[in-house]
């Protein structure tokens, strides 16, 4: 894996909880993490230890492989990325250890060298974040179906329903306002996350609803872009770029926030859907791409076409707030946790 | 259904010919039935048996059974793939149903195509199990079963080794055993509670099951054939010798004549009915329209005849090509220079496509059963169907794998592992399936007595095919011009009437064969998988 325990970042998280889940069987006896970075760790799980070569790759390699001495065939060797996948294949050929490799997104969606496309032919399992990633998958891979699995990310439990400070509307000016919130990175080489998508549909919406604002957060070096757009629609007074928040912060803005919305085009998953979902806030996304997993089509949240944008959003503003707990609920680290354990079921049950 | 304890949930679509003696066993063992159906005797023999009940059940079946308690699902075809079950797993929901079309019906299953599907139909005239034209459908292999729970579907697992069937008996079969093990079949294939009629061709095989059947049944039996204006006074014409045999065995014989004009006014619902691309059919889809129209629900067909008694002429040419080439066809890279040479010089030198790949698919007998079976070759491909379709199908197929996995290798003889290519390819992707949906279409259920686990067994005790000699001792009533006539299949006039009906592809050929010619309409009628883009 690149990172897990102490680093920051969705995939890093996916990571923890993978690990954790599966230290919590009774069938793992030990779970030993070669990362790549290293990241101040406060506390590891029972029966996990967490090592960072160090020299760079060749250090890396070089740890893998001494670690390899100690596998046998009832051994597995958890794989976070599809770019380790040929060093895992290298550890599996020398140990009989069967692999599994998690997929999360955009890694996964076209085909790789053909070195990892040999590697991958020899995984037990891959569990991947969506049904559209393994549906993109499969499009180019020809490992039989039943081998690739849906792991969605689980949400955590700090996002919850709970009450926003009293003052946070009042601080942030934005009693009696509609508040629609976006949280994403803004990436010129991605630029897919839709921010862009909002602040054009921001004239139409206000029309219906002229006290609408809309918050964006996250950075990168898109923003002068989405900054000068707002300019030039003339919606800059009803935009709010409020840069990297996180924790308790990004909670409360969950909170106060009338719609989540990201249109975006290229989700793996879209874990920022549930967290808000998970803290009563609803949520928007696009009818393609993993958004439809983490909304569960229209079922935990909305989906719609990019064209009916802004008449979605005003008719979403219109309706009532639902509940938070079918998000919370379906996506928990316990349903989470279940689904590891059967996968380490369905892992002993294929032929390495 | 739901079993008699709540627990377990079937769908099922088939008949099981044994049912009334598993039932006897059952219900000495204690059980009591509430209804006279097969269902409930497959329901109880799972919660009795579990899995193992396949190695008991005597039948054509694809089913699916709902684990109340382990909230699983699992599904599971006959041994041949006489019944078509396929699946569609998405990660999240696994659908079922008897037909593609159904599943597609839903319109929450993506559209991407699948190279392997559309390639193998191109290779072989029909779609490969377990792919289809669509990446998120696959079949169930024939001969498995395969568990559904919350971590969506499991591997596919092989109750049914069809190579298994060839291992010899030292109890030599004899002539008598011969007759008894079809007598037996045809037996069991006639348990019905509704009339039970035949497809009579001019073929000995047909000719014998109704010879069996006249014998087994109390009352004339009823038997169709197909005849053709075209094929009217030629060696082509099934009618004069399958009215010989209706009325050596006392048949209630109908001859249906169809014309070019009822073939022009069917053709849109014989593609409509069509549920994946075959270059076959028209013919079932005929003599199931007649037996329709008589008004029988259940019909019987020599079907498989050919594969155990080494009816077709890859029986006599695969063993000869095979001894001339399987030397140099494994000398690594000399078959694929060669085609790379003589292939483009085919439009000056006239030589045959199947000619050019002869070295190079020599090595083995599924090579050469590709080449002879193969209705395109793969070299041709990227012509019909873009380079890189062709590249993506041929990976995701890797056809000679695909005929691999048969397991025809662990058979003895030539004989025998000929005939399980034939069955686990042309039989099961093909006649069977194109059976099913022609005769569905009209509500008919066809039953095949050749295509029977136990019959196989008998009949291959020897270690190989029986001969269309030993299986004419059957009857001594058949005509003995049937016994001197050359095989002609089962044949239909669609060579004129494509090219007549406007049907037929914009590019053909015209030296082509019809059956390419066609194909390639069927592709086109089936989308070309022109959505393929990578």
């Amino acid at each position: 894996m690149t990172e897990a325990f102490g680093a920051l970042g969705g995939i890093q998280k996916f990571n923890r909880d993978w690990v954790t889940a599966l230290a919590e069987l009774d069938s793992i006896e030990q779970i030993e993490l070669l990362v790549r970075r290293q990241s101040p760790v406060n506390g590891l799980p029972e029966r996990v230890t967490q090592h960072c070569p160090r020299l760079g790759k060749p250090g890396y390699v070089a740890a893998a492989l001494s670690k390899a001495k100690d596998l046998g065939p009832d051994d597995v060797i958890l794989c976070g990325h599809i770019h380790l996948m040929p060093l895992a294949f290298l550890v599996a050929s020398m140990t009989g250890a069967k692999t599994w490799l998690q997929l999360h997104g955009v890694e996964a969606w076209s085909k790789p060298g053909p070195l990892i496309r040999r590697a991958l032919t020899s995984t037990g399992l891959i569990s991947v974040v969506s049904r559209f990633t393994r549906s993109r998958f499969l499009s180019w891979s020809t490992i039989s179906p039943h081998r690739v699995k849906v792991l969605p990310t689980a949400v955590s439990e700090n996002f919850n329903p709970g009450n926003a400070p009293v003052d946070l509307k009042a601080r942030m000016e934005l009693t009696g306002k509609r508040v629609l919130l976006t949280v994403g990175r803004m990436a010129s080489n991605e630029a897919y996350k839709g921010q862009d998508r909002v602040i054009y549909a921001l004239p139409r919406i206000l029309e219906r609803e002229p006290d609408t604002v809309y918050l964006v957060v996250g950075d990168g070096d898109d923003r002068p872009r989405l900054e000068a757009l707002t300019k030039s629609l003339t919606v800059e007074q009803h935009v709010r770029f409020l840069g990297s928040v996180e924790g308790s912060d990004l909670v409360s803005l969950y909170r106060i926030a009338d719609l989540f919305v990201m249109p975006s085009e290229g989700e793996g998953f879209g874990i920022v859907f549930l967290e808000a979902m998970a803290c009563g806030c609803r949520a928007l996304g696009l009818n393609s791409g993993g958004s439809i997993d983490a909304l569960s089509g229209s079922q935990l949240g909305y989906t719609c076409d990019a064209d009916e944008l802004a008449g979605a959003i005003v008719d979403i503003l219109g309706s009532p707030r639902g509940s938070a707990e079918p998000a919370s609920s379906r996506f928990s680290r316990r349903a989470f946790d279940a689904c590891v354990a059967d996968m380490t079921k369905v892992l002993a049950g294929l032929a390495s | 259904m739901t079993s008699q304890c709540g627990r377990y949930v079937i769908s099922y679509n088939g008949e099981i010919y044994n049912y009334k003696s598993l039932r006897a066993g059952l219900e000495s063992a204690g059980t009591r039935f509430a209804t006279d159906s097969d269902t409930e005797v497959v329901l109880e023999m799972f919660r009795r048996y579990g899995t193992d009940m396949f190695n008991h059940l005597r039948g054509m079946y694809a089913l699916a059974i709902w684990d109340t308690l382990e909230r699983r699902m699992l599904l599971a075809r006959d041994p041949f793939g006489i019944k078509p079950l396929y699946y569609a797993d998405d990660g999240w929901t696994c659908r079922v149903a008897s037909q593609v079309k159904a599943l597609r019906a839903i319109g929450q299953i993506s559209d991407d195509p699948e190279p392997a599907g559309h390639v193998g139909f191109l290779l072989f005239g029909s779609v490969p199990e377990p792919f289809t034209l669509w990446r998120e459908i696959r079949a169930v292999p024939a001969g498995t079963y395969v568990w559904v729970d919350r971590s969506g579907i499991g591997a596919p697992r092989k109750y049914f080794d069809l190579p298994s069937l060839y291992e010899c008996d030292s109890a030599r079969s004899t002539d008598d055993s011969l007759s008894e093990a079809i007598e037996d079949s045809v037996r069991h294939h006639m348990v019905a509670d509704v009339p039970v009629g035949a497809f009579l061709s001019s073929g000995l095989d047909s000719s014998v099951l109704v010879a069996m059947m006249s014998k087994c049944a109390t009352t004339p039996i009823k038997t169709v054939t197909v005849g053709f204006e075209e094929f009217r006074g030629t060696s082509a014409d099934e009618v004069p010798l399958a009215e010989e045999v209706a009325s050596a065995f006392n048949t209630q014989h109908t001859t249906r004549l169809v014309s070019r004009e009822e073939f022009e006014q069917d053709l849109p619902k014989i593609l409509h009915a069509m549920d994946q691309p075959t270059i076959d059919g028209i013919n079932i889809w005929f003599a199931s329209k007649a037996c329709a129209e008589i008004g029988l629900k259940v019909a019987v067909s020599g079907l498989g005849g050919d594969e155990i008694s080494a009816g077709y002429p890859t029986f006599r040419v695969l063993p000869n090509w095979y001894r001339k080439t399987r030397f140099a066809g494994k000398i690594p890279g000399l078959g694929s220079m060669l085609r790379g040479i003589l292939a483009p010089l085919r439009p000056l030198t006239g030589i045959n496509a199947k000619a050019v790949g002869m070295l190079e698919y020599g090595g083995s007998l599924a090579g050469l059963y590709l080449l002879k079976r193969g209705l395109f070759m793969p070299w041709e491909l990227p012509d019909l169907v873009g380079r890189e379709l062709a590249r993506e199908g041929l990976k995701r197929l890797d056809p000679l794998e695909n005929l691999e996995r048969s397991g025809y290798r662990n058979a003895d003889t030539p004989g025998a592992r000929i005939s399980v290519l034939e069955q686990s390819c042309y039989m099961r992707n093909q006649l069977l399936r194109d059976a099913d949906w022609a005769s569905m279409a009209h509500s008919l259920e066809v039953r095949v007595p050749f295509v029977d686990p136990v019959l196989q067994r008998q009949v291959f005790r020897h270690g190989r095919p029986t001969s269309k000699a030993e299986i004419a001792k059957v009857s001594s009533l058949l005509p003995k011009a049937m016994l001197t006539r050359q095989k002609s299949g089962f044949e239909t006039p669609v060579e004129n009437w494509i090219s007549k009906c406007g049907i037929e592809s914009k590019t053909p050929k015209a030296t082509e064969h019809w059956s390419r010619r066609w194909a390639r309409s069927i592709n086109q009628h089936f989308g070309d998988g022109c959505a393929f883009s990578h």
